[in-house]
């Protein structure tokens, strides 16, 4: 990968793709409005899940948005990576394998057997097997599990700004920085009790979800014993929850000194919320490792044999 | 960077069970120098090594010999550490590989060699990941705290303040009374009764130039290092002495000072020495304990206090170690969860730069804060993460004999991993697969540690830590027990049966008990 390559005069080509997602991450640039226009005047989008092109061009900048969930997610990750001179993960889908990842929580047989045989409203449902349709992969993967990425934009999805932000680096032959502290640095709620050096629980009252309209819309999460993954989460999404009066969730992923998200919070909130907080100790998984299960240490169970990654290729970019 | 490895025998101890010719060629082949000996306690033995280290500029040295806790727990060991660290290697290079203790006295048999390479590759490892520590030169303050005007207080006092110290003496009650401090039947004992014994001894200290007395005064704060140490009084008053004495024998008043003091407790609440054969020593070269079990062993307690207090007060310079947990600031995010978990006040948050800061002061070095940061922007001098992460990693490449498990025992330095060496001493034995990992607290095992140990291939986590109310950290068993109980959840969801990982209290003198419960733990691990 050499970003200097880029040719201020032309145009940069860019070719947009999703596997495993939402979408959300693809709309999340087109929510940049007028904004886009600016960002079309550098950029050309010549393949992107929403044209009708059948091969992936050759291009400077590819984005892949989504986790690497089935045979032909990996097939098209492959293609893109091959047809890109600089590969960036594009979502937290494709950066930790995001909320699809989730599924790794189970046997591959059992996600299967429930989707397709037991729900309530399945009569006589068959797994379906056919050449056509893609084989699911045992796990969900990260993208940088599968090919060698060279940035990532994080976020569930990223904030408009962000993605324009990072284009307009690559643009000018620039690298993508992401911030690298936790999201309290940029918190703008009252933070107090959390800076005394005395050792206490921060509270002892816990709250739960329903009662976020109760609490004061100023002051931390942690200290009103509402749970609050912003402790070990990456900065850089603007704090939008929380000026919304909801606690962070973990979407920006880990900050680049942490191995994974769902360790660390525990660690850290054992010690300073009774119980670690009771919407924590509900769901200490799922609040833990929302957002990136595929690239936590243990990224599966343990019943259920890793299967293999092509090693040559698996040099993910760990920005 | 050159690493030295020297290999002792320790008088055939080490070398009847482990292959040092093995190791020897092993090593040198991967391009380390080693060098060996028969018994590295001995002075011949110990010039050579520094002889080694001066001729080949090694800037690392790992030991493989007996037990650390030999070399940081007796004066004459920890001499030559520091004559080690004279002749050019920083004290944070230094590692050790315990082959005596925790290898050849406990197992025997095939793994044995393998299992020694593993021991070494992280005492290597140690050397790599570790960056150097600041060691800072202070010129002692010739004063003291005595604590507790007990028979030994007052006595200590006396020789402080004769030998030209300047002493504070602090007690909860009224100083004078001695009737507290001795019963009838010892007073039956001695020759004289309590008044003639003591009343010249108090009238002493009291008329004494160089005695300040503090009665009916308790103690709100301690903090420092040796040669110089803050003490806050109730009230606000602030006292800078060089070192402490602490002269109380009651449970109750133990249990009130030892979050002040920060002096580890034995299993009857009172406070205890490092090491059973140094009665007077604590963990802190700073601060002595003087207690006897009557008039004659307190007063010889005092004397033995005060005489290994002013061998270090009447240095001119004193070395200090600064091995705080340190903080990368382009991570941190001032999110104050670090000061929320330090028991010892040494973090707090730079409200300018909205970082977190450590004072080097109170830092003991627990590590505890540094498991609790939730970036990971907190990481310790002495046990950096990278190094606990690649220790597992090497760790988790013994390969154990057939169906028998392997187990990674990560032992505190305040319990787990002197019990462990006491069990050697005791001639008791486990499995060789049983691979152990030093940590300095309880409140250093970060859950990922966990988490990579079952990856990299353990069959269990065995966590040795000190008993409920004695942590050498006071909080560190309390803080891992919390996190256990919230990652039970994280092992669940990956399959993880939760009954491998096991956590155990254990006092640094029982070997008995951590040999039963390592053994009850890798049965049930085989699934006997
Ligand atoms: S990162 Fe979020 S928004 Fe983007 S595809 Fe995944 S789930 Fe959707
Ligand atoms: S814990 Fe949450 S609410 Fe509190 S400062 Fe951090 S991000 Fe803000
Ligand atoms: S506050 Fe947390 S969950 Fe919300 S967008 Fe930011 S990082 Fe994501
Ligand atoms: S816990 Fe970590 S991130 Fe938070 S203030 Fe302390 S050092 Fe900074
Ligand atoms: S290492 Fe221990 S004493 Fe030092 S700052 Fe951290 S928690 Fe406090």
């Amino acid at each position: 990968m050499n970003c200097g390559v880029i040719d201020m005069g032309e145009k940069v080509q860019v070719a947009t793709t999703w596997l495993q997602s939402c979408s959300g991450c693809h709309i999340s640039l087109l929510d940049l409005h007028e904004e886009l226009l600016d960002v079309l005047d550098l950029i050309e989008i010549v393949y992107s899940p929403l044209m009708d092109i059948k091969e992936i061009p050759r291009v400077t900048v590819g984005l892949v948005e989504g986790a690497v969930a089935n045979d032909y997610n990996e097939e098209v990750l492959r293609e893109m990576r091959e047809q890109s001179d600089i590969l960036v993960a594009f979502g937290t889908c494709a950066c930790f394998g995001g909320i699809p990842g989730m599924r790794n929580l189970h046997l591959l047989q059992d996600v299967l057997a429930r989707a397709y045989v037991e729900t309530e409203s399945t009569v006589d449902g068959i797994i379906p097997e056919s050449p056509e349709i893609p084989a699911l992969k045992q796990h969900v993967h990260a993208i940088s599990d599968i090919v060698k990425v060279d940035y990532m934009i994080p976020g569930c999805p990223p904030p408009p700004q962000m993605i324009k932000n990072a284009i307009v680096a690559l643009v000018n032959g620039e690298e993508i920085v992401l911030p690298t502290k936790n999201l309290c640095n940029d918190c703008k709620r009252k933070h107090d009790s959390m800076l005394i050096p005395k050792r206490a629980f921060l509270t002892e009252a816990v709250q739960s979800a329903p009662e976020l309209d109760k609490i004061d819309r100023d002051k931390c999460f942690l200290e009103q014993g509402v749970m609050c993954m912003g402790p070990a989460t990456r900065t850089g999404c603007g704090s939008r929850c929380l000026d919304a009066n909801m606690p962070c969730r973990g979407c920006m992923g880990p900050t680049p000194d942490a191995l994974e998200q769902g360790a660390k919070i525990v660690n850290a909130l054992a010690s300073i919320l009774p119980a670690g907080g009771l919407m924590f100790n509900e769901d200490v998984v799922g609040t833990g490792y929302r957002y990136s299960l595929p690239v936590s240490i243990y990224p599966h169970r343990a019943d259920d044999l890793e299967e293999e990654v092509n090693e040559e290729e698996n040099e993910g970019d760990e920005q | 960077m050159s690493i030295g490895l020297c290999l002792c025998k320790c008088n055939r101890t080490i070398s009847d069970v482990v292959n040092i010719d093995a190791l020897f060629d092993w090593y040198r082949e991967q391009g380390i120098d080693v060098m060996g000996c028969d018994e590295l306690c001995s002075a011949d033995c110990q010039n050579e090594l520094l002889n080694n280290i001066r001729e080949n500029e090694w800037s690392g040295i790992v030991i493989g010999a007996c037990s650390p806790k030999h070399y940081e727990t007796t004066k004459n060991q920890s001499a030559i550490l520091q004559s080690i660290a004279d002749a050019g290697i920083n004290p944070n290079k230094i590692a050790f590989a315990n082959l005596r203790e925790q290898l050849a006295l406990p197992n025997s048999g095939d793994g044995v060699l393998e299992k020694a390479k593993c021991l070494i590759d992280v005492a290597i490892s140690k050397i790599e990941h570790s960056a150097d520590v600041l060691v800072e030169e202070i010129p002692p303050r010739r004063s003291a705290l005595i604590i507790g005007a007990s028979i030994s207080g007052v006595f200590a006092a006396l020789r402080l303040a004769d030998a030209g110290y300047k002493v504070h003496i602090v007690d909860k009650g009224e100083i004078g009374d001695f009737s507290e401090y001795i019963t009838p039947e010892e007073l039956a004992k001695i020759d004289v009764s309590l008044t003639c014994a003591m009343t010249p001894s108090f009238a002493g200290i009291k008329m004494h130039p160089n005695v300040v007395m503090y009665p009916e005064t308790t103690l709100t704060d301690v903090y420092g290092r040796v040669g110089d140490y803050t003490v806050q009084l109730e009230g606000g008053e602030i006292l800078k002495v060089g070192g402490i004495i602490v002269c109380v024998r009651d449970a109750e008043l133990t249990s009130k000072l030892r979050p002040i003091l920060h002096i580890d407790i034995d299993s009857e609440g009172y406070f205890r020495p490092k090491n059973p054969a140094f009665v007077v020593e604590t963990r802190d070269p700073g601060k002595y304990l003087a207690v006897g079990d009557d008039v004659r062993s307190d007063i010889l307690a005092a004397d033995s206090a005060v005489l290994s207090l002013t061998s270090i007060l009447d240095k001119n310079e004193i070395n200090h170690i600064i091995e705080v947990s340190e903080v990368d600031e382009d991570v941190c995010g001032g999110c104050g969860t670090c000061v929320k978990t330090c028991m010892f006040h040494a973090t707090s948050i730079d409200l300018a730069r909205n970082v977190s800061v450590t004072d080097a002061t109170r830092c003991v070095g627990c590590g505890n804060c540094v498991v609790a940061c939730p970036t990971g922007a907190r990481d310790l001098v002495r046990y950096p993460n990278s190094y606990m992460i690649d220790a597992i990693r090497i760790l988790g490449g013994f390969k154990t004999s057939g169906a028998s498990p392997k187990v990674l025992a990560m032992l505190c330095d305040g319990s787990g991993y002197p019990a462990a060496d006491r069990a050697g001493l005791m001639g008791l034995t486990y499995p060789t697969g049983v691979l152990p990992l030093r940590v300095s607290c309880a409140g250093r095992v970060d859950t990922q540690f966990i988490l990579y140990a079952f990856k990299v291939g353990f069959d269990g986590v065995f966590i040795g830590e000190c008993p409920e109310g004695a942590c050498h950290n006071i909080v560190g068993n309390t803080d891992l027990a919390r996190r256990a109980n919230l990652f039970r959840a994280v092992l669940r969801s990956r399959a993880i049966d939760t009954d491998r990982l096991r956590i155990e209290e254990i006092s640094p003198l029982e070997g008995d008990l951590f040999v039963e419960a390592i053994n009850e733990f890798v049965d049930e691990l085989r699934g006997d």
